[in-house]
Protein backbone atom coordinates (compact mmCIF):
# COMPACT_ATOMS: atom_id res chain seq x y z
CA UNK A 1 0.00 0.00 0.00
CA UNK A 2 1.15 3.42 -0.78
CA UNK A 3 1.38 6.49 2.01
CA UNK A 4 1.00 9.81 1.65
CA UNK A 5 3.06 11.63 4.39
CA UNK A 6 3.25 15.28 4.93
CA UNK A 7 5.93 16.81 7.31
CA UNK A 8 4.60 20.45 9.11
CA UNK A 9 7.19 23.07 10.95
CA UNK A 10 10.04 21.49 12.84
CA UNK A 11 9.68 18.07 10.82
CA UNK A 12 9.72 19.92 7.96
CA UNK A 13 12.91 21.56 7.86
CA UNK A 14 14.17 18.35 10.15
CA UNK A 15 13.66 16.19 6.64
CA UNK A 16 14.22 18.22 4.08
CA UNK A 17 11.00 17.57 2.65
CA UNK A 18 7.17 18.98 2.20
CA UNK A 19 5.45 15.40 1.49
CA UNK A 20 6.61 11.96 0.39
CA UNK A 21 4.81 8.89 -0.69
CA UNK A 22 5.98 5.48 1.59
CA UNK A 23 5.52 1.90 0.40
CA UNK A 24 4.20 -0.55 3.22
CA UNK A 25 3.21 -3.89 3.19
CA UNK A 26 -1.06 -4.54 3.37
CA UNK A 27 -2.05 -4.55 7.31
CA UNK A 28 0.97 -2.39 8.51
CA UNK A 29 -0.28 0.64 11.51
CA UNK A 30 0.74 3.77 11.89
CA UNK A 31 3.41 3.46 14.41
CA UNK A 32 4.77 1.14 12.17
CA UNK A 33 5.04 3.44 9.55
CA UNK A 34 6.48 6.43 12.24
CA UNK A 35 8.95 4.35 13.29
CA UNK A 36 10.33 3.78 9.41
CA UNK A 37 10.30 7.45 9.72
CA UNK A 38 11.77 8.10 12.68
CA UNK A 39 14.84 5.62 11.42
CA UNK A 40 15.04 7.03 8.41
CA UNK A 41 15.31 10.90 9.42
CA UNK A 42 17.00 10.40 12.69
CA UNK A 43 14.58 11.92 14.53
CA UNK A 44 15.07 11.71 18.40
CA UNK A 45 12.01 11.85 20.45
CA UNK A 46 9.01 10.57 19.47
CA UNK A 47 7.06 12.38 22.74
CA UNK A 48 6.49 15.45 20.67
CA UNK A 49 4.86 14.24 17.32
CA UNK A 50 1.85 14.95 16.56
CA UNK A 51 -0.06 12.55 14.25
CA UNK A 52 -2.51 12.89 12.13
CA UNK A 53 -4.44 10.03 9.74
CA UNK A 54 -6.72 11.71 6.86
CA UNK A 55 -6.65 15.08 8.52
CA UNK A 56 -7.91 13.97 11.81
CA UNK A 57 -6.28 13.50 15.00
CA UNK A 58 -4.40 10.20 15.89
CA UNK A 59 -3.36 8.64 19.66
CA UNK A 60 -2.48 5.54 20.00
CA UNK A 61 -1.95 3.04 17.23
CA UNK A 62 -4.25 2.89 13.85
CA UNK A 63 -3.97 0.45 10.95
CA UNK A 64 -3.21 1.86 7.62
CA UNK A 65 -5.03 1.48 3.90
CA UNK A 66 -3.98 2.29 0.96
CA UNK A 67 -4.12 6.01 -0.14
CA UNK A 68 -4.17 7.07 3.68
CA UNK A 69 -2.52 10.95 3.99
CA UNK A 70 -0.47 10.98 7.40
CA UNK A 71 0.92 14.35 8.82
CA UNK A 72 3.82 14.65 11.00
CA UNK A 73 3.36 18.05 13.62
CA UNK A 74 4.03 20.00 16.51
CA UNK A 75 1.65 21.12 18.57
CA UNK A 76 -0.20 23.73 17.50
CA UNK A 77 0.30 27.33 18.37
CA UNK A 78 -2.04 29.32 15.87
CA UNK A 79 -3.98 32.39 17.07
CA UNK B 1 -16.67 31.77 6.67
CA UNK B 2 -13.13 30.45 6.51
CA UNK B 3 -9.60 31.17 5.03
CA UNK B 4 -6.19 30.26 5.81
CA UNK B 5 -4.06 32.55 3.87
CA UNK B 6 -1.11 34.03 3.22
CA UNK B 7 -2.60 37.54 2.31
CA UNK B 8 -3.23 40.37 4.82
CA UNK B 9 -7.07 41.26 5.19
CA UNK B 10 -9.35 44.33 5.86
CA UNK B 11 -11.37 44.00 8.68
CA UNK B 12 -13.84 46.70 7.03
CA UNK B 13 -13.90 44.42 3.97
CA UNK B 14 -14.33 41.52 5.86
CA UNK B 15 -17.32 42.74 8.08
CA UNK B 16 -19.25 43.70 4.71
CA UNK B 17 -18.84 40.39 3.51
CA UNK B 18 -21.21 39.37 6.52
CA UNK B 19 -23.46 42.18 6.98
CA UNK B 20 -26.62 41.09 8.40
CA UNK B 21 -28.69 43.80 10.09
CA UNK B 22 -30.59 40.74 12.35
CA UNK B 23 -27.72 41.49 14.42
CA UNK B 24 -27.16 44.43 16.92
CA UNK B 25 -23.77 42.90 18.13
CA UNK B 26 -20.59 42.09 16.20
CA UNK B 27 -17.61 41.19 18.12
CA UNK B 28 -13.43 41.04 16.55
CA UNK B 29 -10.80 40.08 17.77
CA UNK B 30 -7.56 40.73 15.89
CA UNK B 31 -4.81 38.79 17.05
CA UNK B 32 -1.23 40.34 15.69
CA UNK B 33 2.21 39.84 16.08
CA UNK B 34 3.82 41.25 19.63
CA UNK B 35 7.49 42.52 19.98
CA UNK B 36 8.37 40.81 22.89
CA UNK B 37 7.66 37.42 24.49
CA UNK B 38 9.24 36.55 27.87
CA UNK B 39 11.33 39.91 28.05
CA UNK B 40 13.23 39.74 24.95
CA UNK B 41 12.30 41.09 21.45
CA UNK B 42 10.43 39.15 18.76
CA UNK B 43 12.37 40.11 15.16
CA UNK B 44 9.86 38.42 13.05
CA UNK B 45 7.47 35.38 12.80
CA UNK B 46 7.03 32.38 10.66
CA UNK B 47 3.84 30.38 10.48
CA UNK B 48 3.58 27.38 9.05
CA UNK B 49 -0.36 25.56 7.75
CA UNK B 50 -1.70 22.20 7.61
CA UNK B 51 -4.39 24.23 5.25
CA UNK B 52 -6.44 21.56 4.25
CA UNK B 53 -7.15 20.10 7.66
CA UNK B 54 -6.95 23.65 9.63
CA UNK B 55 -9.91 24.61 7.17
CA UNK B 56 -11.55 21.51 8.12
CA UNK B 57 -11.10 21.93 11.82
CA UNK B 58 -11.98 25.59 11.85
CA UNK B 59 -15.36 24.66 10.12
CA UNK B 60 -16.31 22.05 12.41
CA UNK B 61 -15.35 24.88 15.15
CA UNK B 62 -17.74 27.30 13.42
CA UNK B 63 -20.13 24.85 13.39
CA UNK B 64 -20.11 23.79 17.09
CA UNK B 65 -19.54 27.60 18.18
CA UNK B 66 -22.94 28.32 15.88
CA UNK B 67 -24.84 25.66 17.71
CA UNK B 68 -23.85 26.66 21.08
CA UNK B 69 -23.67 30.50 21.04
CA UNK B 70 -26.84 30.81 18.41
CA UNK B 71 -24.26 33.00 16.78
CA UNK B 72 -25.47 34.26 12.85
CA UNK B 73 -22.83 35.24 11.21
CA UNK B 74 -19.31 34.52 11.40
CA UNK B 75 -15.59 34.45 9.78
CA UNK B 76 -12.46 33.09 10.96
CA UNK B 77 -9.22 34.29 9.11
CA UNK B 78 -5.84 32.84 9.74
CA UNK B 79 -2.34 33.83 8.08
CA UNK B 80 0.61 32.19 7.42
CA UNK B 81 3.80 32.48 6.16
CA UNK B 82 6.42 35.19 7.52
CA UNK B 83 4.60 37.91 9.23
CA UNK B 84 6.68 40.65 10.97
CA UNK B 85 6.16 42.82 14.49
CA UNK B 86 2.78 44.12 14.74
CA UNK B 87 1.69 42.83 11.14
CA UNK B 88 -2.22 40.58 11.60
CA UNK B 89 -2.26 36.80 12.69
CA UNK B 90 -5.88 36.11 12.99
CA UNK B 91 -9.14 37.84 12.66
CA UNK B 92 -12.75 36.27 14.26
CA UNK B 93 -15.54 38.26 13.41
CA UNK B 94 -18.81 37.05 15.56
CA UNK B 95 -22.59 38.22 14.76
CA UNK B 96 -25.61 37.78 16.93
CA UNK B 97 -28.40 39.22 18.16
CA UNK B 98 -27.17 38.76 21.77
CA UNK B 99 -23.80 40.49 22.96
CA UNK B 100 -23.06 38.10 25.76
CA UNK B 101 -23.16 35.31 23.24
CA UNK B 102 -20.85 37.17 20.89
CA UNK B 103 -17.83 37.76 23.51
CA UNK B 104 -18.44 34.22 24.48
CA UNK B 105 -18.67 33.16 20.95
CA UNK B 106 -15.54 34.89 20.29
CA UNK B 107 -13.21 33.31 23.13
CA UNK B 108 -14.41 30.07 22.25
CA UNK B 109 -13.52 29.70 18.89
CA UNK B 110 -10.22 31.48 19.68
CA UNK B 111 -9.37 28.92 22.32
CA UNK B 112 -10.40 25.98 19.85
CA UNK B 113 -8.78 27.25 17.11
CA UNK B 114 -5.25 27.76 19.89
CA UNK B 115 -5.71 23.69 20.91
CA UNK B 116 -7.02 22.09 17.43
CA UNK B 117 -5.78 23.84 14.22
CA UNK B 118 -2.96 22.16 12.67
CA UNK B 119 -1.21 26.17 12.73
CA UNK B 120 2.35 26.23 13.59
CA UNK B 121 4.73 29.35 15.11
CA UNK B 122 8.33 29.24 14.28
CA UNK B 123 9.84 32.90 16.86
CA UNK B 124 12.67 34.73 15.38
CA UNK B 125 14.19 36.04 18.64
CA UNK B 126 17.10 38.26 18.99
CA UNK B 127 18.99 35.46 20.76
CA UNK B 128 17.00 32.31 19.18
CA UNK B 129 14.97 30.72 16.69
CA UNK B 130 12.68 28.07 17.99
CA UNK B 131 8.91 26.33 16.41
CA UNK B 132 6.58 26.24 19.11
CA UNK B 133 6.36 22.76 20.81
CA UNK B 134 9.30 21.75 18.43
CA UNK B 135 12.06 18.90 19.86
Amino acid sequence: MKITVKYFAFFKEKTGVNQEYIEMCNGKTITELLKIIIEKYNLQDKENIILSLNQEYVKGDVPLHDGDEVALMVPSSGG
Amino acid sequence: MIKIQKENFSIDEELKKIKNDKCGASVIFLGTVKSEMNGKKVMKLELDAYVEMAEKKLHEIEIDAKKKYSIVESSIIHRYGELCVGDSIVLIIVKSIDRTKSFEAAKYILERLKEEAPLFKKEYMEDKVFWHGGI
